[in-house]
């Protein structure tokens, strides 16, 4: 499958502007290290990661807001993006603040403005979006009678207005409802239907484990592993665990059975030793782990120097 | 071009619906008001009294907000990221800085002369002679706050808080009004480095002599010609906006 994202040897840092961690010596902050990843067409991509991790770095360098300080970013296959290709892209940025005594109209009206939209196709393309996103009703709408989940409608509502190839969404489930973030999800599975490629930056694990096909963690400014959501290392640990119905030996007692977990080593033996004792197995399960779990297991046995 | 103008056209509707903006318009409405009422203060030339005195607001006026819309924009957009929104669009960044001078070009004109209109129908009710210098006035208060617009911009661009921004704007304008004592002052230097430096800071600043609306009101001529102002101002405000391009092509935002 095609690659709409190259990313090689990424390199980036930061001059510390505090003056205390001047003093102190630390000069040189650490946005991302040695990052390599591509995303390919019409695949969601989920870049996670805690605060800081450098995740916003990366989507910033992507669209050439930031200047790496080595490395190569390839998108569309391009080394520098024109600025015909942001008629291809959508961004949502993590923070932005949209001038609160305006209107909605407006300010919808003037990121239309930007694409070179004919007034016709400007309008149709404002009151889908909006639409989707359930906004369509305050259109008249000053901004400051917005609340933050809606403001958040608003930066996704311009981040889709062009139909792009390519979306590029950091956090965009940050301030939204319970409601509010499943309408996200479902806009990104219609959208990833349709054939857009989506790079998602977050930390809510749950939902890129529904929505996302391939996962980078980021950590320290390092990408620690990528992978398919649905992949053996997310759902198989190679630990059984057996319930049986009888007191047995190390089996702990859960409920109304036995219970006890099994390494992959000693499953065969202890299961024949089972058989044996004519003992009453209930189940066989295969412990899954969450993506949630995984991730914190690598945060928690990085040996990585936290530079950042 | 259209992305260039939907960038003026949206730094005019973001300023005009600021509520500071209002608030500042509506208080040089009421001062010219007030001066307009106490009138009889002058004995003589009363309107004369009325429209220097005006003008002087509308220029003061207008410069606190050209200062304070200029110097902040760029930092205020960059700070709130909306900058980004803008930036990821079909729009370079020099579409963007253009549009954004244009548009607070746009907010001076219409304050100078939507507020010079109202003094001028003052003016006209207290039966004054309508001359067309009045005009000349209103045109040379809109250059000169024109070419600090485009300085506050660069300032903008160049400093990383709003208030060292102000700080650089508000200078120049004090200085560029000494332009040419800074000039004397340098031919009587002794020391060349410090003659250079004089020198250097004379070209540099903007030449606000040759656009002071008072000597033309009083003595009812321009002190240059118009196509050599017009080639002055637009060739100044190029450099500027020249040197404001490549410093934020530059720039991390």
């Amino acid at each position: 499958m095609e690659n709409i994202i190259n990313i090689d040897k990424l390199n980036k840092s930061y001059k510390v502007a505090d003056i205390f961690d001047r003093i102190k010596g630390d000069k040189i902050k650490v946005g991302v290290n040695n990052v390599s990843f591509n995303v390919k067409k019409g695949e969601v991509f989920s870049v996670i990661g805690l605060n800081g991790a450098g995740k916003t770095t990366i989507m910033k360098s992507i669209l050439g807001l930031i200047e790496p300080d080595s490395g190569k970013i390839e998108v569309f296959g391009r080394d520098k993006l024109k600025r015909e290709d942001f008629y291809n892209i959508g961004y949502l940025p993590e923070i932005s603040y949209y001038p609160k005594d305006i209107k909605l109209k407006t300010l919808i009206d003037f990121y239309g403005d930007l694409y070179n939209m004919s007034r016709k196709e400007k309008n149709k393309k404002i009151m889908e979006s909006l639409e989707i996103l359930g906004i369509s009703s305050r259109i008249n709408d000053k901004l400051e009678k917005f609340s933050k989940g809606m403001v958040q409608r608003v930066g996704i509502a311009q981040a889709i207005m062009n139909s792009p190839k390519l979306l590029l969404l950091d956090e965009p489930m940050s301030g939204l409802d319970p409601k509010g973030r499943i309408q996200i999800m479902e806009l990104i599975t219609k959208l990833k239907k349709e054939g857009t490629t989506i790079v998602l930056n977050t930390h809510i694990l749950s939902d890129v484990e529904k929505i996302g096909d391939r996962i980078a963690i980021i950590h320290n400014g390092y990408v620690k592993d990528i992978l398919d959501v649905n992949c053996d290392k997310l759902r198989k640990t190679g630990n059984h665990i057996i319930t049986i119905a009888n007191e047995y030996k190390e089996f702990q007692k859960n409920g109304e059975f036995y219970e006890k977990m099994v390494g992959n080593n000693e499953f065969n033996k202890i299961l024949k030793k089972l058989i044996e004792n004519n003992i009453n197995i209930v189940s066989i399960k295969e412990e899954e782990v969450s993506l949630e779990k995984y991730f914190i297991d690598i945060i928690e046995n990085d040996k990585t120097v936290g530079d950042k | 071009m259209k992305q260039l103008f939907s960038v003026a056209k949206f730094t005019v509707l973001q300023n005009i619906s600021n509520k500071m903006f209002k608030g500042f318009a509506m208080f040089a409405l009421f001062i010219i008001l007030v001066i307009v009422s106490l009138k009889d203060i002058a004995i003589y030339e009363s309107n004369t009294v009325i429209m220097d005195t005006g003008l002087a607001l509308i220029e003061f006026f207008v410069l606190i907000m050209t200062i304070f819309i200029s110097a902040s924009q760029f930092i205020k957009d960059k700070n709130e990221k909306s900058i980004y929104l803008i930036l990821t669009k079909p729009v370079s960044r020099g579409m963007y800085i253009t549009g954004t001078i244009f548009g607070i070009l746009a907010i001076i004109a219409l304050n100078v002369f939507s507020l010079g209109m109202i003094l001028m129908f003052v003016l006209l009710w207290q039966k004054w002679v309508f001359t067309k210098w009045f005009i000349y006035a209103l045109i040379f208060i809109f250059i000169k706050l024109g070419i600090l617009a485009f300085i506050g911009v660069m300032f903008s661009v160049l400093s990383y808080s709003i208030m060292s921004a102000n700080i650089f704007t508000i200078s120049i304008y004090v200085a560029a009004h000494g332009a040419t004592y800074i000039r004397d002052f340098a031919t009587k230097q002794t020391n060349v480095a410090v003659k250079w430096l004089f020198d250097i800071m004379y070209y540099v600043l903007p030449k606000y002599n040759i656009l002071n609306y008072r000597d033309i009101l009083s003595h009812e001529k321009l002190s240059y010609e118009p196509l050599t102002i017009s080639i002055y101002v637009v060739s100044y405000a190029l450099i500027i906006l020249i040197i404001t391009n490549l410093v934020f092509y530059k720039k991390k935002i």
